[in-house]
């Protein structure tokens, strides 16, 4: 090559070089974010529009950093780990290539590594749940953190799944992560789990897809703990925090899985003192997800709950259920919500300290309590019935959690959006101190006195007559104690008197002693008895069948006899299933007592079990393949032994009272299993069917409160609510009158459907579950409007009587059998409208109560062709079907 | 097409892609099955969009809806494979193994490196008992995965573990694999040594304890373990000795945490095993 030649050639190179590191210098479009932070070292992620190597430089100040860690190899994806840091030490930082710096070197860019594991530093961490909604929910849940104090020394953060809507996508992550907290991922390492939404493009399989691609996450026990092979689940430490990610969506969850042994053997190693865990399908909730039918949440709930617990976990966190849920301080519950009861809590209060105390435990303590959180509202809110009985609060509000760890204290708080703290609470570690306190004291029947501490009470001293006395000569027989309740027998209280209960000596589990004559008032009062037999008092709420396993796709809701046997020929084993409608006790009851009355026609001498149905049926569908009675039932309630003919009246225990206590607050009415304890030797009963009314299945029960003390009371039925199944609809065509649309999920109205002619909406309720006496002060319906209109609809009494089975508008003609208007509306808008009903309807729904023909209501037209289009009752979301809501006195 | 069909195409078009990112919503399962039914009316031809209704039904467990879509998605494209995969997983959620096996071998005669999918069809074939088959899908997951993760070389082992007799080499090699992919992994290991113990090669199994990292192997509940094997072994004095260390350790520990299930288990069974060694 010639000199020239050569001269060229260099020349052609250095511009080359001129311009690919100038004219197209790179320009950072994703991060920095700080990753995998331990006490030495710290993971830099960003992304760059084009091809550079990577170089991060850090110091000890914005202005000196004098260390250089680079990566070789030109990418748009940088990932640099810098080690040898000093523990719990600020630093600040710049990235680039080597050509240049890309971003910081100012007071922005810094990070802080965390401290030697083990030793106890003030942490603050913010958790936020199914953010990803990239819109100004998600902003105003993240601008309330920023302005909330100490987020600007947030010590780390965790995302807790569905991070990015809808499918987890590059670019979804991009809006919902990376443009939208800018700030607290340049100086905040995060940490994440995977949500169902990040795993519709994530495989946890082979660790591939966005999420695996965006975090780097220690698989290795790169952040202390022990190694898991995989980024999936993983655990790190922080200070005396340890912190253990579970994989609930894509990792195998069962007990003798990787993840599981994993997790037994990082639990055994692990010696701080605080342990958070958190995955993203909540084993608790009741708001857009159910724990109770979800297998995923489950299965967390059932495999990885008892394995935690024996460890002493403090905190569990999750998202999933777009709402905040927290609950008490807790302890080995794994089963069905209706399975929950007051022994599950080890504190039943509401762990603050200016309320009932904060929640305390020893350090290390295993079984001792811990708070479930449902942390799933940092990007929207979408309801649900929020009313898991796990539950301290249940808040269908955006925001997210906040805690604060310092040596044995943790404070935790609900920060909404707008910047308001609506729950907050307090774990504390270390020797108790904190005597008992009187909660509060209920009288739940005239003999019986229920005690409730602030805390755990010691049973040998809690059980001690002597240690409480009670004024105008009312004696203390006998003493029960279980957690932090305390039953006392009682010689006979007086109705509506007030009494005063002194207690002394009665210590906690660690030996302090109640304050000296510790006392509080209560009230015997308003304890009414209500009873439940089809026939009686007009009530026909019963619902009964029994089922077979040799006959597993039948049903026998018509029979007049219900049965249980644990072998009865080609009928194979066979149960009873009874539901009794409950919505005439008022709602704010305290159920105090009940009891089932059975009459046995066909005796024997085997033992039978009542247990909690966890699982809604009806009476003419419910058959053994759709129940599966062992998975579906809840608690025992109840025992008898039917070895002679007549009525059995089987008093129900305190599970059975939490039971038809949820039931009341309207939870899922699934009735009563009754079971054979393991015998042949069948039992046969009277069902709700038989002829004879009084050997009908009878529920009695006993409650305190709510309305009954004249207060007016409201009621409301709706398709399910409650296990309500008493309401009917449908809608008729005049221009296709032999028709009917009683299974339709929706109903329409309309002045003029094209060829359907004017269509009208039926409705009906049953209310026979109301007193006789009652006196209807207002009612309203409300419905649930999907397809709008901009003109006015009006509701009339339905003169005929009509079934939804069968109505057509040739047999209900209901233009001709239109009685008085009870009102109208216009539902201008989607969503729920509610409509009161005029003088005319009250007194409708009174003539109801008082056992007139009810055949329910007609939506019409006003003279419009501007159709609406309303969720019927047999839509699949129970919450938006017609509902009538009635308040009397 | 005229310009004036071109230019409202067009128009559609440039709103149909402004419209996407936020087409989706973010909420309930039901929100999204209404914008997504919404986008089949408008795209009834996309079976990318029946995959996507499918596993919001998937998720939901509404395997029957599921499947309907991925059948929707097969019938418009016969070659959408991820509709073919999904159609068998979901075949397997819902119990239909029969079923999720034939779709699932036909996913793989077309897309025979997707780990996902020899490994769901390994799944499927545990169920069906078909042991060897169900190995021979893990070893081709493992050969297609770069980074599979530890549970997969378990569901291998557990596979073989199946088979009579016991095809022990053919299990230690694949768990050593894992290890090299996973070196000192616990739940590796644990595997290594039960298999080890089910086939009474108890030197291995003590030296397949020794790889743990030493947090794990030096805990009590390792210690446990080890002297288990060696009491099996008839090292009676190293037994005891392992025993009284696994004591130790756990009256080290502070006092709450000595009061740990799993510490008082394993204390319980070092005291019951030092008094069988003493009798």
């Amino acid at each position: 090559m010639s000199k020239n030649r050569r001269f060229l050639a260099y020349l052609s190179l250095a511009t080359a070089l001129f311009f690919s590191n100038n004219i197209f210098a790179a320009t950072v479009t994703r991060g920095p974010y700080l990753q995998t932070a331990s006490d030495t070292t710290m993971t830099f992620r960003w992304r760059t529009d084009s091809n550079t190597d990577s170089v991060v430089h850090i110091g000890s100040s914005p202005d000196n950093l004098n260390q250089a860690v680079s990566v070789a190899g030109n990418t748009t994806e940088h990932s640099v780990e810098v080690s040898g840091l000093k523990e719990h030490t600020q630093y600040y930082y710049s990235i680039g290539s080597s050509n240049e710096v890309l971003a910081g070197g100012d007071s922005r860019y810094r990070f802080t590594t965390s401290p030697v594991p083990g030793t106890s530093v003030a942490t603050r961490v913010w958790l936020i749940g199914d953010a990803g909604t990239a819109d100004s929910n998600q902003a105003a849940v993240y601008n309330a953190y920023l302005n909330y104090p100490g987020a600007d020394n947030t010590d780390l953060w965790i995302m807790l799944g569905d991070n990015a809507y809808n499918n987890g996508t590059d670019s979804e992550y991009q809006r919902a992560v990376f443009d939208m907290y800018p700030e607290l991922l340049r100086h905040s390492p995060v940490w994440a789990t995977l949500g169902n939404h990040d795993g519709h493009r994530a495989d946890s399989s082979t660790e591939s897809g966005p999420y695996y691609d965006i975090f780097t996450l220690p698989r290795n026990g790169e952040a202390g703990g022990v190694a898991s092979g995989t980024e999936a689940y993983y655990s790190f430490d922080y200070g005396d925090i340890h912190f253990i990610c579970l994989d609930s969506y894509d990792s195998d969850r069962s007990v003798n899985g990787a993840m599981m042994t994993w997790l037994e053997n990082d639990l055994s190693a692990n010696d701080k003192n605080w342990l958070v865990a958190f995955w993203h399908h909540p084993p608790y909730t009741k708001g857009s997800h159910n724990s109770d039918s979800e297998s995923a949440l489950r299965e967390m709930r059932e495999v990885a709950l008892p394995i935690l617990e024996d460890y002493g976990v403090d905190l569990v966190l999750s998202g999933h259920s777009h709402s905040y849920e927290r609950s008490y301080f807790i302890d080995s519950h794994y089963g069905n919500s209706s399975t929950f009861s007051p022994a599950h809590q080890i504190d039943g209060g509401d762990g603050r300290e200016d309320g009932s105390g904060a929640y305390h435990k020893d350090s290390g303590q295993a079984h001792a309590g811990t708070v479930y959180t449902v942390a799933g509202s940092s990007g929207k809110t979408t309801g649900g019935a929020l009313d898991h009985p796990a539950m301290f609060t249940s808040r269908n509000e955006l925001g997210s959690v906040v805690l604060d760890i310092y040596d044995n204290r943790l404070d935790a708080v609900f920060l909404r959006s707008d910047g308001s703290v609506t729950d907050y609470y307090t774990v504390t570690k270390g020797v108790d101190t904190t005597p008992p306190a009187l909660d509060r004291v209920v009288a739940s029947n005239d003999i019986e006195v229920e005690v409730f501490f602030s805390e755990p009470v010691d049973s040998a001293t809690a059980e001690n007559p002597n240690h409480y006395s009670l004024d105008k000569g009312v004696e203390v027989e006998s003493v029960s104690a279980a957690g932090n309740a305390v039953t006392l027998t009682t010689s006979g209280l007086s109705e509506g008197e007030t009494y005063t209960l002194t207690v002394n000596n009665v210590e906690d589990v660690n030996g302090n002693v109640i304050a000296a004559n510790s006392q509080a008032d209560f009230r015997y009062s308003n304890i009414q008895t209500v009873s439940f037999q089809d026939g009686v008092n007009n009530y026909t709420g019963t619902r009964d069948t029994w089922i077979g396993s040799g006959v597993g796709d039948r049903n026998f809701g018509a029979e007049t006899s219900l049965q249980a046997d644990g072998a009865d020929g080609g009928n194979g084993e066979t149960a009873s299933l009874v539901a009794w409608d409950l919505s005439a006790i008022p709602a704010g009851a305290t159920i105090t007592g009940a009891r089932v009355e059975l009459t046995v026609y066909g005796v024997s001498n085997d033992s039978y079990t009542l247990y909690a149905g966890d699982k809604s049926w009806s009476e003419n569908s419910a058959t053994w393949n759709s129940q599966d009675p062992y998975n579906s039932r809840g608690g025992v309630i109840g025992r008898f032994v039917p070895s002679s003919n007549g009525t059995h009246s089987i008093p129900l225990n305190a599970t059975g009272i939490a039971t038809l206590q949820e039931w009341v607050d309207g939870g899922i009415n699934g009735g009563v299993y009754i079971m054979t304890g393991g015998g042949s030797d069948g039992l046969d009963m009277r069902s709700s069917e038989y002829s004879v009314i009084s050997e009908r299945p009878r529920l009695v029960v006993s409650y305190a409160g709510g309305g009954s003390s004249g207060e007016p009371v409201t009621v409301q039925f709706q398709q399910a609510l409650g296990g309500y199944t008493g309401a009917e609809d449908t809608y008729v065509a005049s221009g296709s009158t032999d028709r009917q649309w009683g299974g339709s999920s929706a109903l329409l109205a309309d002045g003029n459907d094209w060829g359907n002619g004017e269509l009208i909406s039926l409705l009906k309720w049953d209310v026979s579950s109301l007193p006789v006496g009652a006196n209807v002060i207002s009612a309203s319906i409300t419905l649930q409007v999907f397809n709008r209109s901009n003109d006015t609809y009006n509701l009339w009494e339905m003169l005929a009587g009509w079934s939804e089975a069968s109505a057509t508008w040739d047999n209900t003609d209901p233009a001709a059998n239109r009685g008085a208007q009870v009102g109208s509306f216009n539902p201008t808008s989607t969503g729920a409208v509610t409509i009161n009903f005029n003088a005319t309807g009250i007194a409708l729904v009174q003539r109801w109560i008082e056992g007139a023909e009810n055949n329910g209501i007609t939506v019409q037209s006003g003279g419009t062709s501007d159709g609406i289009d309303i969720r019927s009752s047999e839509y699949d979301t129970q919450s938006q079907r017609p509902l009538l809501t009635i308040t009397y006195e | 097409m005229n310009a004036k069909s071109v230019f409202f195409a067009t128009i559609a078009a440039v709103l149909i892609a402004a419209v996407s990112p936020t087409v989706f919503s973010h909420g309930a399962a039901q929100d999204r099955l209404h914008r997504l039914e919404h986008e089949i009316e408008h795209h009834p031809d996309d079976p990318a969009l029946y995959v996507k209704r499918g596993r919001v039904y998937r998720d939901a467990e509404q395997w029957d809806n599921a499947l309907n879509d991925f059948v929707s998605a097969l019938k418009i494209d016969r070659q959408y494979h991820e509709a073919r995969y999904w159609q068998g997983e979901a075949l397997m959620q819902k119990g239909d193994l029969r079923g999720a096996e034939q779709v699932l071998k036909k996913y793989i005669t077309q897309v025979p490196d997707s780990p996902s999918g020899n490994r769901t069809l390994s799944q499927v074939l545990m169920q069906l008992h078909k042991y060897p088959q169900a190995a021979y899908y893990l070893d081709q997951t493992i050969q297609h995965d770069s980074r599979p993760p530890p549970q997969v070389f378990l569901e291998r082992a557990r596979a073989l573990a199946n088979i009579t007799p016991l095809p022990t080499r053919r299990i230690v090699a694949g768990l050593k694999k894992g290890l090299v992919k996973h070196p000192r992994n616990v739940v590796i290991i644990n595997e290594l040594v039960r298999i080890y113990e089910l086939a009474e090669q108890r030197d291995s199994a003590l030296a397949a304890i020794d790889l743990l990292p030493s947090r794990l192997r030096d805990s009590p509940k390792w210690l446990n373990r080890r002297a288990q094997i060696e009491m099996h072994r008839g090292h009676r004095k190293r037994a005891l000795d392992l025993y009284r260390q696994t004591i130790a350790k756990i009256d080290a520990l502070p006092e709450q945490r000595r009061r740990l299930p799993a510490f008082v288990h394993a204390r319980q069974a070092a005291e019951s095993g030092i008094s069988k060694l003493n009798l």
